[in-house]
């Protein structure tokens, strides 16, 4: 059953590509939703399924096995009627190269859709929009391809990788109208590479692996998982034999300097560490990145 | 979908003004031409008696006196040359309505659109027919002004059934190039599967008409249906050949749709 509140929820979603010995698994058996108004976070490795994920929503292909919903409706069965409600813009922003911004606007908002918003994207986004498509950067591509997303001020917005060939600045831009969107109670499911930008605008995200999820939580209780890099600096040197039996890694700088990985409780790691002529001490906890590394190598 | 019809149409102006100032000229170098043949008949038809009877019948000449331009139009224009001109256009404008758009991946844009799928082909596909229409009637009625400047005679019930018998081949093959652009993800493919069926129908049609053991197999190519001869010449049209073309254009059409709504596009 689908939950109100829910603005996706995909269950057991499976996807096979080609047929028998030559069959490839993209997807297999993933699960999650997303409540209304977040901005969630799709991270994976390049071929662990995100794309075909995004393609199954947005019914361009259909899945082998399983159910999506989005905003309540069958992405499958409700697809037209849904497209209404979505915003998508694709991971390689490809356009009519002989049509302006312009005519990109005119041509695509008149299939029965709407440039409510456009002029305004225009602006934020300081986009030329009289240019031929030919004769645009990547940046300015990718800044048509959100124009062409959002114009018609979607409740669901689908992204993936969103902020590519951006620069810092831009980036900015994207993401600050992304929050604007989700404050006006939009919800905003994005793909990504870029761990910080998930880690800076997503309230959750979901990990997928060689098309399996392997987590789903939420930015802030990934944060607070027991990860920390430790660094000690030490006032003499150590024989780094007593860091052995340490509930952590050891990365030996120097005779005094060493960096602990520590996964699990740190106060065990900070009490041996006491033993010792401790100079200096740095504790972080571990970042979107070292989390996801963490989860691709296990 | 008249968004994406007016789309074609602008997309395909520049090609549809080559395309239709080229057959003008063509059809006007006929015409040109048409009054010396017609003086020289008599050499001509000496000339081709040394022509081995097969021959002939292969390649549908029956009658080299050309007492009417249309008679000469029919062996030198509808006989080979439109068909080819018509084949290339056609190919070309099914290729780039959705296989090259797939390829491109600007399929996209229109996928995420709340429009069905059935939709989206049958608007690609009048938008084609559109331009088929255009280059149909400028290439068949290029006949009025070259003959106007030439100062030759038509026949215009002639014309205007080779018009319509002219529109339903280019729309039959249209149909069958926008089935297999449904299938296919590149344009490239498209064209190498259109100019496969049409290279094997054109065999067919001819090695039939040669060979009494396999006569029956003309019946499997396009180019049987296309009577030019006996709109041209007779003024005639058979009824059947527009029933096969319309069945061809329909079933085309439907596994194509049928195609499309269910395949993934993956760009």
């Amino acid at each position: 059953m689908i939950q109100g509140d829910k603005a996706i929820e995909i269950n057991h979603l499976t996807k096979y590509f080609g047929v028998g010995k030559k069959q490839v698994k993209a997807v297999d058996d993933i699960s999650f939703s997303v409540p209304r108004g977040e901005i969630f976070g799709f991270l994976g490795k390049n071929g662990a399924g995100k794309t075909t994920t995004i393609r199954c929503m947005m019914n361009f292909i259909r899945s082998t096995n399983g159910g999506i919903y989005l905003l309540g409706k069958d992405a499958q069965k409700d697809a037209v009627d849904l497209k209404n409600e979505v915003g998508y813009l694709s991971g390689n922003v490809t356009l009519y190269k002989n049509m302006t911004g312009y005519e990109h606007i005119e041509y695509l908002s008149n299939i029965n859709s709407s440039k409510l918003i456009a002029d305004v994207l225009i602006e934020r986004l300081d986009f030329d929009p009289s240019i031929k498509a030919k004769h645009l950067s990547s940046g300015n591509r990718q800044k048509l391809g959100i124009v062409l997303a959002l114009m018609h001020n979607p409740h669901l917005i689908i992204l993936d990788e969103p902020t590519n060939a951006l620069d810092p600045l831009l980036q900015q831009t994207v993401y600050d109208l992304l929050k604007e969107a989700r404050s006006n109670g939009a919800t905003i499911f994005m793909s990504s590479h870029n761990l910080k930008e998930v880690e800076q605008i997503c309230d959750s995200v979901a990990i997928i692996k060689e098309g399996r999820l392997v987590a789903t939580e939420s930015i802030a209780s990934l944060s607070r998982k027991h990860l920390y890099t430790v660094k000690a600096r030490f006032s003499k040197k150590i024989d780094f034999a007593h860091f052995q039996v340490m509930h952590a890694t050891c990365e030996i700088k120097d005779d005094t300097n060493v960096v602990f990985n520590v996964k699990g409780e740190i106060a065990p790691v900070l009490r041996e560490l006491s033993a010792f002529p401790l100079e200096d001490i740095e504790i972080h906890h571990a970042s979107l990145e070292e989390i996801f590394m963490e989860y691709y190598q296990n | 979908m008249h968004s994406i019809i007016l789309r074609i149409l602008k997309d395909k102006k520049v090609a549809v003004i080559a395309y239709g100032i080229g057959m003008f000229l063509i059809v006007l170098m006929f015409a040109g031409m048409y009054p010396t043949m017609l003086e020289n008949a008599d050499k001509l038809e000496n000339f081709v008696d040394v022509y081995p009877e097969a021959f002939m019948d292969a390649f549908g000449i029956d009658d080299f006196r050309f007492d009417t331009i249309e008679k000469f139009l029919a062996v030198e224009y509808y006989s080979i040359f439109w068909p080819i001109a018509m084949i290339i256009l056609v190919t070309g404008l099914a290729g780039s309505a959705i296989a090259r758009e797939i390829e491109n991946g600007t399929i996209e844009y229109l996928l995420a659109k709340p429009i069905e799928r059935w939709k989206l082909y049958i608007s690609k596909y009048l938008g084609g027919a559109a331009v088929i229409g255009i280059f149909t009637f400028v290439s068949v009625f290029s006949i009025i002004p070259a003959a106007a400047i030439t100062n030759v005679d038509f026949i215009w019930m002639a014309q205007i059934i080779v018009f319509f018998l002219s529109m339903l081949f280019a729309l039959a093959v249209y149909s069958l190039a926008m089935m297999f652009s449904a299938i296919f993800s590149e344009k490239g493919k498209v064209s190498l599967a259109m100019s496969v069926t049409m290279i094997v129908m054109y065999v067919l049609n001819i090695a039939a008409s040669i060979v009494e053991r396999i006569d029956r197999l003309k019946y499997a190519s396009f180019f049987h249906y296309f009577d030019y001869d006996a709109a041209l010449k007779e003024s005639a049209f058979d009824a059947v050949n527009l029933f096969v073309f319309a069945g061809i254009i329909l079933v085309s059409t439907a596994i194509g749709v049928f195609w499309f709504e269910r395949r993934d596009v993956t760009v």
